[in-house]
């Protein structure tokens, strides 16, 4: 007689219907993981695009955009500064979950330490709430030679509360005075998802 | 500690000679070194936010993951393989979907142009890969453990646990990121994602999902596979349709932010519009799911009672999980808690009797012999205890007809 205090197994358990050994499934389940997860990637370079020509954003540089990237707003404007109205030509290109902003900024006269302060506190502050910038501001040099500095930011949009992080890049052009500001930003963890497009945009602008 | 206690702590879910169970592994630590990363992120972003959006998660999610449960009225499942799920769904399907989207959105974007993938590409991208990312959760588990997933009940209990961490993940990204993350803000992503949308979401797609790959991989359903896999396209078309049409632009009625007034009794409706008619597909699948169940229970143990392991009242009583709980508790009423719990093991060991009746291919089969008489020494044992128990139940329950 089985001693009913005794637990029993469960009918289910290892050793009734043994495991084998699932290597094909597992397989098949990695394989439809790296589908999903990087088909889009290797699909959408597939496709063909249509080459869009290059944007002339005032006459201070030249962008050429990245295949799925396109304009969205083009406009000459004033940005309200200490300083006074300081006229800029600001262009926008957009993927659909980055964008691009670049501002030309003819004769500003100003150092890329001075631009990268202005945009920030001129713009930037005044766009986005609860703004937050990286400590460092990095120097690197562009592929045309040209001197730039870059720093990192992340803060709210007012209007629809949502968090945005960016990556600006600011070039000043001593011989004329122009200058350059490149913000390519996306809404809060998708920004290393477009960085390299935007990356390689800036490498490949004309400025001056 | 008991053996069936330590089984619900250690239960099936670490099987190292199982290569699916490595897969899980690596996966979710990978993916959990990001998730990790971004709720840091979050934290630095809102510190107080963060933590309420935490707090008002696990307000959610607690209820709704005790519901989902007990949903499964006969066997309920291992707790590391509910945890499994659930973690699955929380940090690799979270994780890896935010790739997948946006690769896809790539596609989208290429085929359709910018404004066109701005307004569709959620809605044409996230049904898919998230369902799929999800979806990949349970079918870890039935190859993990196979002869847990052995019905749509249980397809459902995993695939709705598996959404409910990515809903939770989810739900924190937009309280801290999309609403902004300070108490307003927080506050009004828990309105409109949990108590406006919280019985449309995640939960419900992943249950679907979840009976689609319990229809297919059961070992308890006699129909052809061919009829077994069109029921699955039934409940997958259903949860990625439902999906499509919340992330899309069609039926949108929700008011233009910032909101105000009226608009806060309007987003309500605006999501009813949305999720209602998926939830009331889903009501009705879980019902039929149910019955489904307990004619499976009925037909298998009737042909118990002629041989008198069990007696047509206990199958009545197996039947209904309240006639179960009114059984104990005139048991106990009667002959004490001790007696109460021995019923309680006879009523685990008959369902028990019933699944595996369901499995083996003779009546001599060992497995079946040996259940069955762990069945009779039980109710021997009761009666020992208690003469009164075998007619326990009969004040209530008609005999099976």
């Amino acid at each position: 007689m089985i001693d009913p205090t005794a637990v029993p197994a469960r009918p289910d358990a290892r050793g009734a219907i043994r495991p084998g050994r699932r290597w094909l499934p597992t397989f098949v389940v990695l394989a439809v993981i790296v589908v999903t997860v990087l088909g889009g990637f290797v699909v959408a370079g597939a496709l063909p695009v249509s080459e869009a020509s290059p944007i002339r954003v005032g006459a201070v540089v030249r962008v050429r955009p990245a295949p799925g990237w396109s304009l969205v707003r083009h406009e000459r404007t004033s940005i309200s500064s200490a300083a006074g109205s300081i006229p800029a030509d600001v262009a926008q290109l957009t993927r659909g979950s980055g964008a691009l902003d670049v501002v030309a900024l003819p004769r500003i006269g100003a150092s890329i330490d001075e631009l990268a302060l202005f945009y920030r506190d001129d713009v930037l502050a005044n766009q986005l709430q609860r703004l937050t910038v990286s400590s460092e501001l990095e120097r690197i040099t562009l592929p045309s030679g040209l001197l730039a500095a870059r720093f990192a930011y992340i803060g709210t949009s007012p209007e629809s509360g949502a968090a945005i992080e960016g990556a600006v890049t600011v070039v000043a052009i001593a011989s004329s005075g122009d200058g350059v500001v490149f913000d390519g930003w996306a809404p809060e963890g998708q920004l290393r998802l477009v960085s390299d497009e935007i990356d390689g945009m800036i490498r490949s602008a004309e400025v001056g | 500690m008991s053996a069936r206690r330590s089984q619900l702590i250690t239960g099936r879910f670490l099987q190292p000679r199982i290569p699916a169970f490595w897969l899980y592994v690596i996966v979710v630590a990978l993916t959990g070194v990001v998730a990790i990363g971004e709720q840091s992120l979050f934290r630095q972003m809102s510190p107080g936010g963060w933590a309420l959006s935490w707090a008002l998660v696990a307000l959610y999610a607690a209820p709704v993951a005790i519901v989902v449960y007990v949903l499964d009225l006969y066997e309920r499942e291992p707790i590391p393989l509910l945890v499994a799920s659930f973690v699955w769904g929380a940090v690799a399907a979270t994780t890896l979907a935010a790739i997948g989207n946006a690769g896809w959105g790539l596609v989208v974007a290429r085929l359709g142009g910018a404004e066109f993938a701005a307004r569709w590409a959620p809605a044409l991208t996230a049904p898919f890969v998230e369902e799929t990312l999800k979806g990949i959760g349970v079918v870890m588990i039935v190859l993990i453990a196979r002869d847990e997933v052995d019905d749509l009940m249980d397809g459902f209990v995993y695939g709705a646990l598996c959404g409910l961490g990515f809903a939770v993940v989810e739900d924190v990204f937009y309280f801290v990121s999309v609403f902004g993350g300070d108490l307003r803000g927080v506050l009004q992503g828990f309105f409109v994602r949990v108590i406006a949308s919280g019985l449309y979401s995640h939960v419900l797609y992943s249950g679907l999902v979840g009976m689609a790959i319990a229809v297919v991989t059961t070992r308890r359903d006699p129909r052809p596979i061919r009829d077994r896999l069109r029921l699955a396209a039934i409940f997958v078309g259903a949860a990625v349709f439902g999906h499509f049409l919340w992330n899309s632009p069609l039926l949108e009625f929700f008011p233009a932010r910032p909101w105000e007034g009226v608009d806060w009794l309007v987003i309500p409706l605006a999501t009813a519009v949305k999720g209602l008619p998926l939830l009331l597909f889903v009501i009705l699948a879980l019902r039929l799911a149910h019955d489904r169940e307990r004619r499976w229970l009925r037909g298998t143990l009737v042909a118990e009672i002629a041989i008198g392991t069990v007696t047509p009242e206990d199958v009545t009583i197996l039947e209904s999980p309240h006639l179960r709980r009114l059984a104990r508790r005139d048991l106990e009423r009667r002959a004490g808690p001790g007696a109460a719990r021995l019923l309680r093991r006879l009523q685990r060991e008959q369902v028990n009797l019933a699944m595996i009746r369901s499995k083996v291919a003779t009546e001599d089969d060992p497995a079946l012999l040996r259940q069955r008489g762990i069945c009779r020494s039980l109710r021997a044992a009761l009666d020992a205890i208690s003469p009164a128990a075998r007619a326990s139940g009969s004040a209530w329950a008609s005999p099976v007809g």
